[in-house]
């Protein structure tokens, strides 16, 4: 058995050292559940982390729940020693969502980089239903003014904690401020240094590029060939234009050229 | 000959299905008329036994040739296989037509079956070739130039004119004879034939000994005989089988040939055979190229670009090396997809691919060759465009973009060393390395880690995945811009954050009136401007270029891509529609010596700057020793004289 504090510092490690790959995220999720007993501990990791790091790495965190999720769902699916810890991780991600949300997209304006990168991550966990719609619906509105936060110092921002308060019992309220902030007037306080943002750029077409490799596949929902969904798409949408007019003009001339070549 | 109506009947064994063949005069219609014609090549096996079966004693050479349609009986040519028609000439074309499909010629300017070159000097009866058949030209029959198809070639058409007069007798023993007997046959013909030639050529162009002649076979006295076979089964089967194949043959020309027996002899004369250059005979390749770097016009992350020349028709090529190192997947996906894309792309200015090359485990694209490119145009030390040339330059530009967005293609690498220019002034699009297709119809998410990051948009640079034309339209008016100017406009340090500066430095920074999209996207929060700037680019560049292709510039350089004009809306402008002065070709790169592009530019600049750093460097050491020599005597003096030393 590991000794707890040690786990805790490889853990605190593997966060820190996430990026846009695949690997780095797998390898972290596999450690949490490799050692579910300390689920709590390695939960306030992530937390803690999240509040301590930079933007960059707090939106690296943040890509890195729905594989934990995922990770976890897949070995308690498969049973096993310790299946349902792994189920631990989904739920005390749920629980905390808002301060989760809170850290990665702060309404101090610092953060506002990061909405984005929340929204896309809650739509993924709604999406696999780890979050529930409502939920999502209501943390939607509640970062919705942020990314516009030219915010730093409005008026809005002493009630950062209020926010944490709510979170911490789990209980999701939406943020009545956030409609309050219309005055575009500042800009973040501390923006991310140059480097950071090109690491940013680096990562995020990294992870565009994971992200378009499954894009062209239409799901199939019957197994049935009778209901081909490629064919139907296919079917309704590429309808003929002037450009296929063209293209089948090339085409043709270019076949009456060879046409030509061999009766000569 | 299967009309033969006294031979055939049902008595003959024939499958009931074939009865009707056998039926006096139905074959016209059933058959085509002449005997050996191609289509019988086509006929079940079952049928070849029948001429065997015919007991017409008359015709026996019939019997042997029919299944053969390439080997004409008495006619006998001694042509091989597919060998000679492309060289025939007319006459040949009408009976063996189909054979010229699959032999290729080679380019000496016969194409096909036609002679290029028009009966140039000798009107001549058919009368001479009889004569010349007595009086054989020894000299012409050694000649080494003749290329043997040439001879064959004509050997046919003599003997077409030949068979009639000469020997009615001797092609029925020829027929008779078996195949062994036919060969020999034919070699005597091939020694007639010669001697034929000869003396035509040596009464057209005696001092030319190249001169071949080929006789139009409608000097064949045969001709008018003939002519009338198809029409009558009488005729035909009263006419031996070798002159009913002629009458054939002459079906298609019957209407051209005049009564008088006064002809156009078509004369063909060879070129001397080219010598290939000592290199060239050298070069292993078919691409001769010069040795090590010397031939290296281009370099880049793709690979290297050199130059070579086509050893046998001198054409100049540009390689395109695909590299492979490094590649663990084989075959590099990037550059199939750039073969498969320049494959369909077919415009004037599109750099044209003409074909992918294998050699020594190497891969080339092989590109035609253009010898300038509009970086190194522009930079040339002294050759400056007109007002008009660029225009025209630029309308070129829009032409091949327009041509590219129309077929659905987006090219985003467009820079100005990527334009090449012809020494016509031709302006053709190159390196499609980073092009794509993409959906006009609906939006797609692709990488926006593309374009030169000069010539990259502004939304690119922001982090959108889903764009379209309007990222070349951007890069392209960067260009336009270097066309006007010789500068580039947004020169950044390479990142994208200094690169967005120099965008708001000349035009100001975008508002969200102008741009309603821009919070949308990805990098927005990171990279947007830290204060507003007001756009100096009237200031700029008000004054550089006339008033309407400030316009345009304007028009293109819209943050909001859905603003910017299409390469099409672009050739609308009034620019190139109206305003003075009207494109004019670079027809002046002409005279301009040697090739300019990037790379030479580049090597030039490095030469230059290596020059320069020689320089300074030998007046540093000048000074040092000077300082040496001075600071013998004080200590803090050379300290303060060091450091202040240091930028330098």
């Amino acid at each position: 058995m590991a000794d707890p504090f040690e786990v805790r510092m490889r853990f605190t490690s593997l966060l820190h050292h996430l990026n846009a790959s695949t690997t780095s995220a797998l390898k972290a999720a596999h450690y949490a559940l490799k050692h579910a007993e300390y689920a709590d501990d390695l939960h306030s990791c992530i937390l803690e982390q999240l509040e301590r790091n930079n933007m960059n790495n707090r939106a690296n965190i943040m890509y890195f729940l729905p594989a934990l999720c995922d990770t976890a769902r897949a070995k308690s699916d498969a049973g096993g020693v310790g299946a349902g810890a792994g189920e631990v991780y989904v739920r005390m991600m749920e629980r905390d969502i808002l301060r989760i949300v809170d850290a990665v997209a702060p309404d101090d304006g610092s953060g506002a980089a990061n909405v984005k990168v929340v929204r896309r991550v809650l739509q993924g966990l709604q999406g696999k239903a780890y979050l529930q719609p409502q939920t999502v619906t209501e943390l939607e509105e509640c970062i919705q003014g942020r990314d516009t936060a030219n915010a730093a110092s409005s008026p809005g921002h002493n009630h950062a904690g209020a926010h944490t308060d709510g979170a911490m019992h789990g209980v999701v309220r939406s943020t009545p401020r956030s409609s309050a902030r219309d005055s575009l007037s500042h800009y973040p306080v501390q923006r991310l240094d140059k480097r950071q943002i090109e690491q940013r750029i680096e990562e995020d077409r990294e992870r565009h590029k994971r992200a378009r490799e499954g894009i062209w596949a239409i799901p199939q929902e019957s197994t049935s060939l009778r209901e081909d969904v490629e064919f139907d798409k296919m079917w309704t949408e590429g309808e003929g234009d002037e450009d296929d007019l063209l293209l089948a003009r090339e085409e043709s001339e270019d076949r009456g050229r060879g046409l030509e070549y061999e009766e000569t | 000959m299967y009309n033969r109506g006294p031979g055939y009947g049902p008595g003959y064994g024939y499958p009931p299905q074939h009865s009707p063949y056998g039926q006096p005069g139905h074959p016209q219609q059933g058959y085509p008329s002449h005997g050996p014609s191609p289509l019988h090549g086509g006929y079940p096996p079952q049928h070849s036994p029948y001429p065997y079966q015919q007991g017409q004693p008359a015709q026996p050479g019939v019997q042997y040739y029919q299944p053969r349609p390439s080997r004409q009986p008495g006619v006998g040519p001694p042509h091989s296989g597919g060998h000679t028609p492309q060289r025939g000439g007319p006459a040949q074309r009408g009976g063996r037509g189909h054979f010229a499909n699959l032999s290729w010629t080679p380019g000496d300017g016969v194409k096909g079956g036609h002679l290029v070159q028009p009966g140039e000097k000798t009107r001549e009866g058919s009368a001479s070739a009889p004569q010349g058949q007595k009086d054989p030209d020894p000299e012409d029959e050694d000649n080494p130039f003749r290329p043997p198809a040439d001879l064959r070639a004509d050997d046919e058409s003599k003997k077409k004119k030949v068979t009639p007069i000469g020997s009615a007798g001797k092609i029925g023993a020829i027929a008779k004879t078996a195949a062994e007997k036919e060969a020999e046959a034919e070699k005597e013909k091939n020694r007639i034939s010669f001697s034929i030639k000869g003396r035509a050529s040596q009464q057209s162009a005696p001092a030319d000994r190249t001169a071949s002649v080929i006789l139009k076979p409608d000097t064949s006295p045969l001709v008018a005989k003939k002519a009338p076979a198809p029409v009558s089964p009488l005729v035909q089967t009263s006419v031996p089988k070798s002159s009913n194949y002629v009458g054939n043959t002459r079906i298609e020309r019957k209407p051209s040939p005049p009564p008088t027996r006064k002809e156009t002899v078509r004369k063909k004369r060879l070129k001397t055979r080219p010598v290939l250059s000592e290199d060239f005979k050298a070069s292993e390749s078919v691409y001769y190229r010069k040795t090590g770097n010397e031939s290296v016009v281009g370099s880049g992350t793709y690979g290297k670009v050199y130059k070579g020349v086509h050893v046998y028709t001198a054409r100049g090529v540009a390689l395109k090396k695909i590299r492979m190192e490094g590649e663990r997947d084989g075959f590099p996906v990037t550059a199939t997809r750039e073969i498969k894309l320049l494959q369909s792309l077919n415009h004037t200015n599109v750099v044209a691919l003409q074909e992918v090359m294998v050699e020594k485990n190497d891969c080339f694209m092989v590109f035609e060759y253009l010898s300038h490119d509009l970086t190194g145009l522009l930079n040339h030390p002294s050759f400056t465009l007109t007002p008009a040339h660029k225009k025209h330059l630029a309308k070129q530009m829009f032409e091949g973009l327009d041509y590219l967005h129309r077929r659905g293609v987006l090219h985003r690498d467009i820079k100005a060393a990527n334009i090449l220019i012809s020494k016509t002034g031709i302006l053709k699009f190159a390196d499609f390395g980073l092009a794509r297709f993409y959906e006009k119809r609906r939006k797609q998410d692709y990488t926006n880690r593309v374009i030169t990051i000069w010539y990259r948009s502004p939304e690119l640079l922001l982090g959108e995945t889903q764009y379209g034309p309007a990222v070349d339209i951007w890069s392209a008016a960067c260009v336009l811009v270097e066309i006007f100017t010789r500068h580039a406009i947004f020169p950044g340090d390479g990142g994208e954050i200094n690169q967005l500066d120099k965008i708001y430095n000349v035009l100001g920074t975008p508002s969200r009136s102008d741009w309603p999209a821009i919070s949308e996207l990805m990098w927005y929060e990171l990279l947007r401007p830290t204060n507003r700037i007001p756009s100096t680019f009237k200031e700029k560049y008000g004054e550089r270029v006339s008033s309407e292709a400030f316009e345009l510039l304007q028009a293109m350089f819209l943050y909001d891509p859905a603003s910017r004009p299409t390469a099409a809306d672009v050739l609308e402008h009034p620019y190139f529609t109206h305003e003075e002065p009207k494109p004019q070709q670079v027809w002046e790169l002409d005279q301009l010596e040697g090739d300019w592009h990037e790379f030479e530019s580049k090597a030039l600049r490095k030469e230059k700057e290596k020059a320069d750093k020689e320089a300074r460097r030998r007046e540093r050491e000048v000074s040092d020793q000077k300082r040496k020599a001075d600071d013998t005597a004080g200590g803090p003096q050379e300290k303060r004289i060091k450091t202040a030393e240091v930028p330098a």
